[in-house]
């Protein structure tokens, strides 16, 4: 709990926005540089989704496939705070907010773990929290009253 | 919404369509977003609790994203054939809320409807409004995969200035004076 787990960090290049936009969000303000200026982002920006994508690349190569992760629940809270720009390098952070063991599967625990990706000036670009099912070590103890920690993760190292 | 903001009623259901996962497209998906073993390899899947190839939640959701997209374009395309302007939509601040609830498998075909289940004004960008969404992603068995709650921007089109806002912009249009105001704001 409230282990600090940080990023490697990513630059969104113009290539990268377009071909995921071309596949996943083809609104015009993330393929067209004009349309992009006209519009409320103000210049071409990555998908949100992308964000989330590439977001969720860095916490898996930061934490969860170091972990005995059995898989998603889903994320809650997740605010697209500015746009990433084409050429931002993006970056951050996740915290351990939670850790116990699901009520209903007890051989597993559940992690909540908090986002905070910001770009290369520091300013926050998104942030939420996503919910992942991990395995425990000792899947008989789920009546314990603490459960003992079910991750086992180094601390503090990027990806690399 | 290709319907303006003032036109679009709470609680309607818009289909936008289905797609049907194929295991390469999860592979690719998984490898550039989500490298867990599940996601990326059929024979290591096998040995998970998932018992075989799953697609990662993430793209579940990017391809329901895209289903919108596509369903808003085509809305777009019919009220311009009309002789109609369609309404804009912005980028989104946030999701609420999204839950997995099922897992997809290769082969499986999921549906997506949109709900929109509330709107109001935005109060940080003058002009636009904001809607409220919910987004129902159910398998060929008739299973929920996903259930989502998302926020999306909408532009207003019976949308005044407020009469400050336009003095301040007419005031920052003459020469000078407009670097000025910049500098003390």
């Amino acid at each position: 709990m409230g282990e600090r787990i940080e990023f490697a960090a990513i630059t969104v290049t113009k290539e990268m926005i377009i071909e995921f936009a071309t596949e996943f969000d083809p609104f015009p303000f993330h393929l067209d540089e004009d349309a992009a200026r006209k519009s409320l982002l103000g210049g071409l920006a990555s998908s949100g989704w992308q964000t989330a994508g590439l977001s969720l690349r860095m916490v898996t190569d930061a934490f969860l496939s170091r972990v005995a992760s059995a898989g998603g629940l889903g994320f809650s809270d997740l605010k697209w705070k500015r746009p990433v720009m084409k050429g931002d390098t993006i970056s951050g952070s996740a915290t351990i907010a939670e850790l116990r063991r699901s009520r209903s599967h007890p051989q597993w625990g559940i992690v909540l773990v908090d986002f905070d990706v910001r770009n290369q000036k520091g300013q926050p670009v998104m942030s939420m929290r996503l919910a992942n099912l991990v395995e425990t070590r000792d899947p008989q103890a789920g009546t314990m009253q603490t459960p003992m920690q079910p991750y086992d993760v180094e601390h503090g190292g990027g990806a690399g | 919404m290709t319907r303006w903001f003032e036109d679009i009623t709470v609680d309607e259901a818009f289909p936008l369509g289905s797609h049907t996962f194929e295991a390469d497209e999860i592979v690719r998906f998984a490898r550039q977003y989500d490298p867990q073993y599940f996601h990326l390899d059929a024979d290591g899947a096998a040995h998970s609790h998932f018992r075989g190839l799953v697609a990662s939640g993430w793209h579940t959701v990017v391809i329901g994203h895209r289903k919108m997209v596509d369903a808003l374009g085509a809305e777009e395309e019919r009220l311009r054939g009309l002789g109609q302007e369609p309404g804009v939509s912005g980028p989104s601040p946030g999701v609420n809320r999204m839950d997995f609830k099922a897992p997809v498998r290769p082969g499986d075909t999921v549906t997506y409807t949109l709900t929109v289940t509330g709107k109001r004004p935005s109060n940080s960008i003058p002009g636009w409004g904001l809607l409220f969404n919910s987004l129902d992603a159910v398998n060929q068995h008739g299973e929920t995969v996903y259930h989502a709650e998302l926020v999306g921007f909408s532009k207003l089109r019976d949308y005044r200035k407020p009469l400050r806002l336009r003095l301040l912009e007419a005031l920052t249009k003459i020469p000078g004076l407009g670097k000025l105001l910049a500098q003390r704001s």
